[in-house]
């Protein structure tokens, strides 16, 4: 693929790092074990990606057939002022997800399932540091009424609980929810990115590219292990069930009773797999 | 049932279709193997999902590529195009679906700047070789060797 890598200034950069070592502790395995779980793929890069070859020309909306901006001030203020809501609450949930994903990290059965985990987060970290360079390449201060320092260290401060969105504040129970988040949150990430790659702002589209290919793999790091889980359940898998332990219920809740008897450190209903 | 090439819907390979896939390979070769399909479908979701087209009738899949732009393989500096694996629901046959998949994965790679595109055939594979060279394919002047090292096969 036609890639620019670029590495943001040294004091980003290291706030970046510094927020891994705090909140993401167990990125320092990927390097260890990339060889083991993804053999044929280039090694993970802490840098923001850009696209090149992404045209020039607005392909939707009002402006479609103009020129592309590739400065806020070409933007005018109110279309600025939502762009950086949009790339700080973007920033926001890349973040947001490692810190739920890393309390759970721990408790996956399979090694396979971790590390993929592992991946899926050490790319939001990636994305988040994607947010990151587009916020401090260029100046912002007309609309943000904050220095590019300030709006990082804000993102970087926030934890689960205090996120922009809502679902990216809420603790994870169980590796399960590394797992059902990846497939269903990670699918609403894709669209949302895919709307963003026809973005009018240049830097911003040609950052959606990179983004989707790695986010094709968390949905896959999610749809995966649910697909074996199910499977086993049917198989009569001891250890795995899809029916609730309490009282019969829609199939959206069944992955939810799961949760709750896993939290609760017992077996769910053994020995009754329902055929799916 | 009938359709026509222009009822099939051509887009990217996504998560959600490996149950499809291993089905779709299970037909054409009589062994199920969901494993084999997990794994070449993730390694391609990572790499370039938007080169692995999967044709669509009537919210079905009825048929894949997969292909890959590399370059450096073999000596061969320049920017190529493989095209690993690819089927078609043999009910779904004879609808030029194979062609349709082959063009979108041909239009992908001029996009990205290949030069040429390669795959490997089984000599014994004629209704393959055929087909790739209805769609364009010629003998190329690379041979494919193998040894055999392990006890079986």
């Amino acid at each position: 693929m036609n890639v620019e890598q670029t590495t943001l200034p040294k004091k980003f950069h290291s706030a970046v790092v510094h927020w891994q070592r705090h909140n993401f502790p167990d990125y320092g395995l990927l390097p260890e074990n990339w060889q083991t779980y993804f053999p044929n793929d280039p090694e993970f890069c802490l840098c923001a990606k850009m696209e090149i070859g992404m045209g020039d020309t607005i392909e939707v909306g009002d402006k479609k057939g103009e020129r592309r901006m590739t400065k806020p001030s070409e933007m005018g203020e109110e279309p600025a002022r939502h762009l950086l809501a949009i790339i700080r609450a973007q920033a926001s949930t890349e973040f947001g997800s490692i810190q739920q994903h890393e309390g759970t990290l721990a408790r996956a059965q399979d090694d396979e399932d971790r590390f993929w985990v592992l991946r899926v987060m050490a790319e939001e970290l990636r994305h988040g540091y994607q947010m990151f360079h587009l916020l401090v390449s260029q100046d912002w201060s007309q609309v943000s009424g904050q220095k590019a320092e300030e709006m990082v260290e804000e993102i970087l401060s926030m934890q689960t609980g205090s996120h922009v969105l809502d679902a990216f504040n809420l603790e994870y129970d169980s590796f399960v929810d590394n797992v059902v988040f990846a497939a269903v949150i990670d699918r609403v990430g894709k669209y949302q990115l895919s709307m963003q790659k026809v973005c009018a702002y240049k830097p911003f589209a040609q950052s959606m590219p990179p983004m989707l290919r790695e986010e094709a793999f968390h949905l896959a790091a999610g749809v995966i292990p649910l697909r074996r889980w199910v499977q086993r359940a049917a198989e009569g898998n001891e250890l795995i069930s899809t029916r609730p332990s309490s009282a019969p219920s829609t199939s959206g809740s069944r992955v939810v009773s799961r949760c709750s008897a896993m939290r609760r450190g017992a077996t769910p209903t053994s020995g009754s797999a329902s055929r799916t | 049932m009938t359709s026509t090439a222009s009822d099939i819907r051509i887009r990217p390979l996504s998560e959600l279709d490996i149950s499809r896939i291993v089905s779709i390979d299970e037909r054409l070769t009589g062994v199920y193997r969901p494993e084999v399909w997990e794994r070449r479908v993730g390694y391609y979701l990572r790499r370039d999902p938007e080169s692995c087209p999967v044709a669509e009738f009537e919210d079905k899949l009825v048929g894949f590529m997969f292909s890959d732009v590399r370059g450096g393989e073999f000596g061969l500096e320049e920017t190529t195009g493989w095209i690993e694996r690819f089927g078609v629901d043999p009910d779904y046959q004879g609808r030029s679906i194979g062609r349709r998949l082959f063009e979108a994965v041909k239009t992908h790679m001029v996009q990205n700047e290949v030069i040429t595109i390669r795959t490997l055939v089984d000599k014994n594979d004629s209704d393959l070789a055929a087909f790739l060279r209805a769609v364009g394919f010629d003998n190329a002047s690379l041979q494919a060797l193998e040894l055999r090292v392990g006890a079986t096969a």
